[in-house]
């Protein structure tokens, strides 16, 4: 039997709607000793290759080192990696996920068929959104804020090096593009609700599942989107989701065990829950 | 040795008794004594019953500019139905059931049609099938066609095919393998390759259809080779972004990276953080908060999250979620 999971993500409505029973999820929990959010954000976000198809197919990728050779881990076993893809119908935009998330973790339903197995303490779920690069970024204002704090990436690292940050000549470049600049891109009709700031940009609030949280548009509009990771985090564990009478998915509980056995302590937990 | 010309034709005489017996025994199992005849008839649309679906009428608007443009090119397929006195001769379609429906929406008042004299559910189906299977390596052809406009340098565009009708998403895709390598494009064409197979060296770098084009030069590609090098591709696109969150871990220093506001918190400003999240959590359960305007409502719950993503931050605690967050 393996080991229960010490973190676990927090189980409330999302935007793609509660937990089914008989799923398995693939979880990043919340906890102590954890890092804030923007510690896990790829900024500027990964084009994903246009030949990888992991719209509602969650994909088990082998990772391979710039080398070309299998990365492995201390005992040689093979590492591999989880790469999902947020739908823009449950998320419309990357914000919608990328707040969820901090607030509640992550937790992303698999095909139970996946080989599980292949997972370890050591792989990452990898997530991709279908708006994470707008394709007219270049012809931007650079953000207000980068939340990463990377340098060339907002008005203020920029302030830093000069009076105006929009005639900047070296803000052009892939290395500029900067995911916090998703949030200025809401649209403001997206929000429920508006608050005047009066000279400022309007405070907007966006209500998604169970998640609240702000933005200001700068009403910049976008010619077309990229799809692109955005997201990598550790796998905490899986959770099992019980029907009504407690019952799971045993061919995937048979998977983890055997996964226990096989790969001991780098093998991933998982726990058993009503939702 | 060459054959004399009298055992040919003893052979030949074998052979086509052989061919005799394998028809009988198909005419059995289509419940017919002998293939109708058929012939080629210019047929008022009005007196062929067409059985439609909405699915299917969807599908035949998808013919209509072509049918405009060219018309009917390949004969719809129909037997004649038994007469009835005083009546007009009806047909039933036995195979072309979207042309004649694109023809009628089309508004055209005749159509050449392959007439047959009777015909058996049975038979009508194994028509159907193949005149299908006739029509399955069509793509080949079409990708053939397309290669020659673009050699013969027509200059149209998808706009423009997409006008006379073609559905632009099969024919972006044709276009694409048209525009393989010659030595990939022959396999293609001469039948070597699937549809399948020719699908996946169309989504690979222009390198790799390079490297395949010189393997087809001398061997038929297959699909295991195909879907290896289109692995290596994705691998490839995959790498950087693996090594990307490995340099994350080895650069993640809180100390230098941190925001300020990430430094801990005077234990007094912590207590007025937590209070002022009680408070506000305890005003959400309270009646006047429910007669609040929705803007107030959400700014207050929002900014319940915020503090309490702050709070936690601040402390390396485990979030709790307040049932009433959950419940709104």
């Amino acid at each position: 039997m393996t080991t229960t999971p010490l973190w676990k993500a927090i189980p409330v409505p999302r935007g793609c709607g509660e937990r089914q029973a008989g799923g398995v999820y693939a979880e990043c929990g919340v906890g102590p000793y954890g890092q804030p959010l923007e510690r896990f954000l790829l900024d500027p976000p990964v084009p994903m290759p246009p030949e990888l198809d992991v719209v509602n197919k969650p994909q088990i990728w082998p990772r391979v080192l710039p080398s070309g050779e299998q990365a492995c881990d201390a005992e040689r076993q093979p590492l591999s990696d989880l790469l999902i893809h947020i739908g823009a119908e449950h998320y419309p935009y990357v914000p919608d996920y990328l707040e969820e998330t901090r607030r509640y973790g992550v937790s992303r339903r698999l095909n139970p068929n996946l080989d599980l197995s292949l997972l370890t303490t050591q792989s990452r779920m990898l997530l991709a959104h279908p708006k994470a690069i707008p394709l007219n970024w270049r012809e931007m204002r650079v953000p207000k804020e980068c939340r990463k704090n990377l340098p060339r990436h907002d008005q203020r690292s920029h302030a830093q090096r000069g009076p105006d940050p929009n005639q900047h000549t070296d803000r052009l470049g892939p290395s500029n593009l900067c995911l916090f600049k998703l949030w200025e891109l809401l649209p403001r009709e997206l929000a429920q609700a508006e608050i005047d700031l009066g000279d400022e940009l309007p405070l907007c609030l966006r209500e998604l599942g169970s998640t609240r949280y702000e933005y200001c548009p700068t009403g910049e509009q976008v010619e077309g989107w990229q799809c692109a990771f955005v997201l990598s985090v550790p796998i905490t564990g899986f959770a099992l989701i019980q029907d009504a009478e407690g019952q799971v998915n045993e061919r995937a509980k048979r998977a983890l065990n055997r996964a226990y056995e096989e790969r001991g302590e780098q093998a991933l937990p998982f726990y058993e829950t009503p939702c | 040795m060459r054959q004399r010309p009298q055992q040919a034709l003893l052979n030949a005489t074998a052979e086509v008794a052989a061919v005799e017996d394998q028809q009988h025994l198909l005419l059995q199992r289509l419940q017919i004594t002998a293939l109708p005849s058929h012939e080629t008839h210019l047929l008022p649309l009005d007196a062929i019953n067409i059985a439609a679906n909405a699915s299917l009428l969807r599908s035949a608007r998808g013919l209509v500019k072509s049918i405009e443009r060219v018309g009917v090119l390949q004969p719809p397929s129909v037997v004649c139905l038994p007469k009835i006195a005083g009546e007009e001769t009806r047909y039933e379609v036995i195979a072309g059931r979207r042309r004649l429906l694109a023809a009628r929406i089309c508004m055209l008042p005749v159509l050449k049609c392959e007439v047959y004299t009777h015909c058996t559910p049975q038979l009508a189906s194994f028509l159907a099938l193949i005149e299908n299977a006739q029509r399955s390596g069509a793509w080949m052809k079409e990708v053939e066609d397309l290669r020659r406009l673009i050699d013969e340098q027509v200059g149209m565009t998808i706009d423009d095919l997409a006008a006379c009708g073609f559905e632009r998403n099969a024919l972006s895709e044709r276009l694409k393998i048209a525009q393989l390598p010659l030595p990939i494009l022959n396999q293609i064409v001469a039948g070597k390759l699937s549809l399948e197979t020719a699908r996946k060296i169309a989504h690979l770098r222009e390198s790799q259809q390079d490297t395949l084009a010189d393997i087809a030069r001398t061997e038929t590609l297959t699909l295991d080779l195909v879907k290896q090098t289109l692995r290596q591709q994705v691998q490839s696109g995959l790498t950087p972004l693996q090594v990307t969150f490995t340099d994350l871990a080895a650069a993640w220093n809180p100390a230098s990276d941190s925001p300020p506001s990430a430094a801990p918190l005077p234990a007094s400003e912590e207590t007025t953080l937590a209070h002022t999240l009680q408070s506000l959590q305890a005003l959400t359960t309270s009646l006047a908060y429910q007669n609040l305007e929705r803007t107030t409502r959400l700014l207050t719950e929002t900014l319940i999250q915020k503090l309490t993503l702050a709070i936690r931050e601040q402390e390396g605690e485990p979030l709790l979620v307040e049932a009433s967050l959950v419940s709104l």
